[in-house]
Formats: structure tokens, C-alpha cells, sequence
């Protein structure tokens, strides 16, 4: 973000005619709009995603109504919750009630500012980042106690305790598992983080020593925790607690508990992407900034390749589709199905989506012929941004289908077991992992 | 050393996610702590006993499927069987099989009820979908049985309504041999998971001298690890022709009586019912499903008490007959109701969650609890 305002400042006469603060918060404005819409769609991205999960394990379909593949469902169930009523108990304390959940959505939305997107690629790459993330993820708890408190509602208030009680001591080990990549690196800065991992699988944490690999399963562990996920889900546990500090919330309040938590699972596996898995270094032996000349010289490639063949690329899923509706139509013919019944119908949505998207990859292609002389730039910006982008993005959505998956398939733990795991087994080990790693390092240094 | 604090009181139910049902439970709490648990029943009760004495014996068969409406067959054949001895009617060979196949096909669904809602209570939801898409399956042969999916109103003084349609072995066989290895799948999936044995094993144990005390009857009865199975130690319909085990707690996981024990019991019989309609199935004699009286049913005047075993345990009908087309009285004894009674004893000393086990694990359904 800084070099962003240095560069508008140095390079347009616009924002030097309106001076340099005015400059700073126009760009801190639209950063705040890309996070917060990121944010916003990754935790209806989520809903999502957990619902088919659901249905995958459960045997059952899921959402599969609004839009393609259910895939707006979240915008519709976004518009419903909206649109209720917003019921404020008699008894709750009224402020208090109504402010908890925004707390914990600003938790969550301030840890946006530190994920990484790309190399170049961040809102705000703070020499503290790690720290900074472990200090507006607290920001949750006060959400949860607030909550919890304010409702007067007897299962709200265990709800809070409980969440209180679970993501104060979670924190102890998340903190240790991350102060081993801290250690490791020596900077806190998650940029830094994923520059000290380039080079390649065995140079991720997660791979490189015995210690840091365990700390990975200490921070993914306690991270379930922190954020409430199953099996450690007991603040909301719905056999005993029937929904735990969020009992009492209607409408988009309810709705706004649920965007933290949601958004809360990217982060955290952003989080374990970028401290553990590589952030968006490929897993080949590629340094990053070798990318961008590889998109050069595909570039000039295509650029001099001849209208022909990419004429036969966008051709052949032309056909294809061509084929596959043929045969349908065939098919229809013969067994003389009409409307009801026909195979040609009920493969039309497919056929359509499919042919959208050949028809916009060829569109794609032909584009190439104007845009001839700029390729290489176009696939050098391409390689430097994008990329990275979506290797760090399929990271992070491995980690958060397992953490879907635990949602899906085991029980909850009991209170009392939950701390214990915490104390009796994940700090001292994340103790052990630390001084391992120290001896590690004095080892191989 | 736990701090005391101030308790509270805490109303878990009637609505509430595991109390299954409108069920009640005062809670005096110390945190998460429960010094007393109270159960407080009566939201479902809907007179069943007094309407018993209003209708005649048959009006009332449509009543026992409201019961426990998991268990429908269980509880139509335990009233049945109690009327056919007061009214002395013989039952045919072929409809005593079809009652014992649906009954224990009855007694498979409603167990897998039991061990899906027992893991959602333990935050695992996917069990659940699981042994309901098994149940569906039980649900369609019983649809194709007699019309109805919940509340059959199958078996009949003297028989059952229907004869088995055509074909209804082979489909029955083609379920069973999908469900034997669906058994090992579950306890693959969560009997043995690690999370689950945590919550469950040590919990809430039952002694058998309380067992005993507390009348708790059927699989909470054998989990104690006392050995009384109606079915065979005093066989009613051709139980006594069917060769099958009497699965008891042994404590081989954890305690005996603990929730784990009353857990795995049922996991356990699901087995043995499954081997008893095989016999079944081969035993199937021809001949008639119906001694189909043509006169007016009355009973003569006298006291009957004939119990079953429903999946929830001894199942009791309590006849006074005057006489005449109606009962006098008739007084029914549940599972459920027993179950609910020894909560308050084994209830306080737990925590919140354990308690919610406990309940899960007892197995209890509210309709029976009141009836």
C-alpha cells in the first residue's frame, strides 16, 4: 500500500496537485473496499463450499437451486437474512448486544490486511505481520464474551465462558508454532516469511525440520480451535448449548457471526499456507521472480504463432460440444422424446455452461491477434501477479476443505477434555518444537 | 479442587436439540457442573391409557403406533399378543414369522435412530444421514408392507393385515446384505473414533444393583451387564424357535453400564436382529396371515399382563377386563418412562455434555416417556 501511494505520488501530476494525504486515503479507501469484499466473498464462498461438503459426507446433494451448481446460494441466503427482523431481546443489554458482533467481524476484516495475494501482491506487508494477525484474531474472543454476556440468556452466557476459556488458552500454542517459523526466518513480516521458503518443497517449513513439521499440526489443531470449528466447536456447541453465544441473534447480525467465522477459516489457512506450506512459492525448484520472464518469452511465443492454431485450439472443444449434442439429440430421436424426457434438454444447461466457457477461452484466443505486440507484457503481468496468486489461493483451499471436512466428520470434544489437549499436550510440545528448532538451526548453521 | 461459584438454574428443554422430543430437564448448575438434574416430563402426554378404555380392543391398535412411533411394530405386537391371550385367539404359523420379521426389522431401524442421534449429540452429524438413509430403505419395504412409513397399523388380533407382497423376501435380503457391512462401516466411522470413546467411555455409569433399583429395562438393562432378554427367557410368538444371542455389556471398552456400553449393546443387537430375520426369512412358512374372527371381539372378565421386548426394552400391557368390548383399564409400562428416572440419580456430577450423553445414551423417546 505504501509503494502504492509513493508510486501514484511520483508518477501522476493528479495526486500531487491534491497532496500527499489526501493521496494515502483515497488509496487506503479502495484497499479497504478490495478487503472487505474479499472478505465478503470468501466467507460466502464458504457457505458454500461447506454446504457441498456437507452433502458430499452426508450423502446427500446440497444446495444445488440458486444459481449453477448452488453456487449464489449464499447471495440469496445474504438477502433473507437482511430482510428479517432484527430481534433484540427485552432483557439484553441493548449497546452492547448490538456492537459484539461487528467486533468480531473487524477481527477478522483487520486480519485481511496482512494476507498475502501474490508477491507483489498485499495490502500492507507490516514488519510485524505475524504478530499483528495473532492480535486482531484476540479481537474474537471479546466479540464471543460480549456476545455471550449481553444476550442474558443462561446457554449464550456458557457459550461465552466457554469460548473465553478455549480461545485464551489456544492461543498460547498457535502463538509457539508460529514462533518457530519466527525463529526460523528471523522476521515476522509474512512477505519475508515466504521469501525465506523459496527453493522449492524442502525448503517449506513444513518439510525442512522435524520441529517446524510438527508445529505445523500444533498451529493447524489450535487454529481449529481458535476459530470454533469442529471437533472443537464447544462455544456453540448445538447438542448442549443449542447455539452458544450466537443463541439469541436474529437476522444479519446472526449472519454476521457466521461471515466472521467463515472468513476466519481463510485466514487461518492463508495463515498455515504462508508459514508452513510455502505461501505462493511453487512447489519446484522456481525462483518467483523467475515467473515473470517465463510469461515473456510465452508471450513472444504466442505472439508469433500463427491465427491457424488458435483457430484449432478454440476448434476442437467446438467440437466436441458439437459431438456430445449430437448425440443427444440422437438419442432423442430414437426413443422419440419429446420435451419431457429428452436428453438434449436436459444436457442443454451443461452444453450451455461448457460453451460459455470455450466460447470465452476462444474469445481469449482471439484477442491475442490486436493484442499481438503486447503479449509478453500481458503474460509478464499474468506470471507476476495471477499466478502466485493461484497457487497461494489452492493452498489455502486444501487446508480449509480439511477444515470443512473435521467439521463433517467427527464429534466434539468435552470441555474439559478440550483444555486439556491444550495444556497437557499442544504447549508443552509447541515449547519442545521451539528449542528443537533452535538446536536444529545451531546444528546445521 | 473445583471452585464453587454461585449455581444457577438452567432449563434445558422442552425445546432443546437433544432432548429429542419435548422433554424437560431442571438443571442446577455450578458452570458447566450439574449438582442436580431433574427430569421433568408430561409435554407429551396425551391421555393413550384413557382413550384405551373409551374404543373397542381393535380401535385401539392405531393408538399403540403413537407409543413410540420408532418402534410402531414393536408396540402393536406387544398389544396384539396381550389381547390375543385374554380373547384366547390362535395366531397361524405364517403370520407369527411375519409379525417376528417386522418386529425385529422394526427394532434394527429404530436402534439406528438411536446411534445417529447419539453421535449428533456428540457433534457429529454425518452418522445421523447415514443410518437414516438406511432406515429409508426399511421404511420403503414396510411402505410397500402396508401402506404406511411411520405408524403402520400392521398386525391384527389373530395375524397381520397384509400378507407379504411379492417379492418382499428377495428386496428384504437384497437390504440385509447391504446393511451387515454397512454395521462395520459405522464402527469404523465412529464407534472407534478415538473423539467419540473419549466422551462416552467412564460417563455416566449405571451399576447393576441401580439398574435393578431404577427398573431400567431392554439394552440400558444389559449394558449393566444383567443378562434378561424377554425374547428368550420367556418367549412369546416363535422367539422360541429362532436361535440368537443375547448381547450383554462386558465392559471389553471402558466400564460396564457406562455410555459406551449402552452405545455399543445396540450396535450389538442391530447384529442379532439381523440374523433372526434370516431365520425368518428361510423358517417363512405357507398358509394363512390372518384368523380372521367374524364376531365382535370381547374379552372375558379377568387381569392379563403380558410384556415384550420393544427396542426400548420390556414393553407392558396391564389389561383389566370387565367384560364387554372395552378394557376396564389399561395400564401400559415403557422403557423410556424407567430410563427417565434413574437421570436424576446418575444425572448430578456431570457436566453439561455429559448429560446430554447420558440422555442420548438411555434412549429415550418422549411420546413413550408420557404416553
Amino acid at each position: 500500500m505504501e509503494n502504492l501511494v509513493n508510486e501514484l505520488f511520483t508518477k501522476f501530476r493528479l495526486f500531487q496537485q491534491i497532496g500527499y494525504v489526501p493521496t494515502a486515503a483515497v488509496v487506503m479507501l479502495a484497499c479497504a473496499l478490495v478487503v472487505l469484499n474479499f472478505f465478503g466473498l470468501m466467507s460466502g464462498f464458504y457457505t458454500f463450499l461447506e454446504r457441498k461438503v456437507a452433502g458430499w459426507t452426508n450423502s446427500r446433494r446440497g444446495p444445488n437451486r440458486v444459481g449453477p451448481y448452488g453456487l449464489v446460494q449464499f447471495m440469496a441466503d445474504g438477502v433473507k437474512l437482511i430482510l428479517k427482523e432484527d430481534i433484540i431481546p427485552a432483557a439484553a443489554d441493548r449497546n452492547i448486544f448490538k456492537f459484539a458482533p461487528y467486533l468480531l467481524l473487524l477481527g477478522t476484516a483487520l486480519s485481511f490486511v496482512v494476507i498475502p495475494f501474490g508477491p507483489k501482491w498485499i495490502i500492507s506487508d507490516l514488519n510485524i505481520g505475524v504478530l499483528y494477525l495473532l492480535a486482531t484474531g484476540s479481537f474474537t474472543v471479546v466479540g464471543l464474551i460480549l456476545a455471550g454476556w449481553a444476550s442474558n440468556n443462561k446457554w449464550a452466557l456458557l457459550g461465552g465462558m466457554r469460548s473465553a476459556a478455549q480461545i485464551v488458552s489456544y492461543e498460547i500454542p498457535n502463538a509457539l508454532a508460529i514462533l518457530v517459523v519466527v525463529l526460523a526466518t528471523g522476521t515476522m513480516s509474512m512477505q519475508g516469511i515466504i521469501r525465506a521458503q523459496a527453493g522449492g518443497l524442502h525448503h517449506w517449513f513444513l518439510f525442512s525440520s522435524p520441529f517446524s513439521f510438527l508445529a505445523f499440526f500444533i498451529y493447524f489443531v489450535s487454529a481449529i480451535a481458535e476459530i470454533n470449528r469442529v471437533p472443537f466447536d464447544i462455544p456453540e456447541a448445538e447438542s448442549e448449548l443449542v447455539a452458544g453465544y450466537n443463541i439469541e441473534y436474529s437476522a444479519m447480525r446472526f449472519g454476521a457471526f457466521f461471515a466472521a467465522e467463515f472468513g476466519n477459516i481463510y485466514v487461518i489457512s492463508a495463515v498455515a499456507v504462508t508459514c508452513f506450506l510455502g505461501g505462493w512459492q511453487l512447489p519446484l525448484p522456481v525462483e518467483v521472480d523467475e515467473l515473470g520472464p517465463i510469461g515473456d518469452t510465452l508471450g513472444h511465443f504466442l505472439g508469433r504463432s500463427d491465427v491457424l492454431m488458435i483457430l484449432l485450439l478454440a476448434a476442437l472443444p467446438a467440437t466436441f460440444l458439437a459431438w456430445k449434442a449430437l448425440r443427444a439429440f440422437v438419442w432423442d430421436v430414437r426413443r422419440k422424446r419429446t420435451f419431457f424426457g429428452s436428453r438434449f434438454v436436459r444436457f442443454h444447461s451443461e452444453l450451455l455452461i461448457l460453451g460459455l466457457i470455450f466460447a470465452g477461452g476462444g474469445l481469449t484466443l482471439a484477442l491475442h491477434l490486436p493484442l499481438r505486440s503486447h503479449l509478453p507484457t500481458i503474460y509478464r503481468l499474468i506470471f507476476e501477479y495471477i499466478v502466485p496468486f493461484l497457487v497461494f489461493f489452492t493452498k489455502a483451499m486444501l487446508i480449509s476443505f480439511v477444515v470443512l471436512w473435521w467439521r463433517w466428520t467427527l464429534p466434539r470434544l468435552r470441555v474439559d477434555q478440550l483444555m486439556g489437549v491444550c495444556w497437557k499436550y499442544l504447549i508443552p510440545l509447541g515449547f519442545f518444537c521451539l528449542v528443537g528448532q533452535g538446536f536444529w538451526m545451531w546444528l546445521w548453521s | 479442587m473445583p471452585l464453587a461459584t454461585e449455581t444457577m438454574v438452567l432449563n434445558m428443554g422442552p425445546h432443546h436439540p437433544s432432548t429429542h422430543g419435548v422433554l424437560r430437564f431442571i438443571l442446577r448448575t455450578d458452570g458447566e457442573l450439574i449438582h442436580m438434574c431433574r427430569p421433568d416430563i408430561g409435554y407429551l402426554h396425551r391421555g393413550l391409557e384413557k382413550i384405551a378404555e373409551q374404543v373397542p380392543y381393535a380401535h385401539f391398535m392405531p393408538y399403540t403406533d403413537r407409543l413410540d412411533y420408532l418402534a410402531a411394530m414393536n408396540c402393536n405386537l406387544g398389544y396384539a399378543i396381550t389381547i390375543e391371550r385374554a380373547a384366547e385367539i390362535e395366531v397361524p404359523p405364517r403370520a407369527e414369522y411375519i409379525r417376528v420379521l417386522v418386529a425385529e426389522l422394526n427394532r434394527i431401524i429404530s436402534h439406528l435412530i438411536s446411534v445417529g442421534t447419539f453421535a449428533m449429540d456428540m457433534g457429529a452429524v454425518t452418522p445421523f444421514t447415514h443410518t437414516l438413509r438406511e432406515r429409508e430403505w426399511v421404511n420403503d419395504l414396510f411402505e410397500e408392507l402396508c401402506g404406511a412409513r411411520l405408524t403402520y397399523n400392521y398386525i391384527r388380533f389373530g395375524g397381520v393385515a397384509f400378507d407379504l407382497p411379492e417379492g418382499f423376501l428377495d428386496r428384504l435380503s437384497r437390504f440385509l446384505d447391504y446393511f451387515e457391512p454397512r454395521l462395520e462401516q459405522y464402527n469404523r466411522f465412529i464407534s472407534k473414533n478415538k473423539i467419540f470413546k473419549e466422551r462416552l467411555v467412564g460417563v455416566a455409569v449405571i451399576s447393576p444393583e441401580e439398574a435393578l433399583d431404577y427398573r431400567l429395562v431392554g439394552p440400558n438393562l444389559r449394558a449393566s451387564g444383567i443378562d434378561w432378554d424377554l425374547r428368550r427367557d420367556e418367549p412369546y410368538s416363535v422367539y422360541g424357535d429362532l436361535a440368537f444371542d443375547v448381547p450383554v455389556g462386558v465392559s471389553e471398552i471402558g466400564e460396564l453400564g457406562d455410555c459406551y456400553s449402552r452405545y455399543w449393546i445396540r450396535i450389538l443387537e442391530m447384529e442379532q436382529s439381523v440374523r433372526i430375520l434370516r431365520q425368518c426369512m428361510e423358517k417363512m412358512p405357507e398358509g394363512p396371515y390372518w384368523n380372521r374372527s367374524k364376531k365382535k371381539l370381547k374379552v372375558e372378565p379377568g387381569e392379563f399382563y403380558v410384556r415384550t421386548e420393544a427396542p426400548r426394552g420390556e414393553l407392558g400391557f396391564y389389561l383389566i377386563s370387565k367384560g364387554g368390548i372395552k378394557p376396564h383399564r389399561l395400564k401400559i409400562m415403557t422403557g423410556s418412562f424407567s430410563a427417565m428416572s434413574i437421570v436424576e440419580k446418575v444425572g448430578s456430577g456431570l457436566m453439561v455434555a455429559d448429560l446430554v450423553a447420558l440422555i442420548a445414551s438411555l434412549d429415550v423417546v418422549a411420546p413413550e416417556v408420557d404416553r
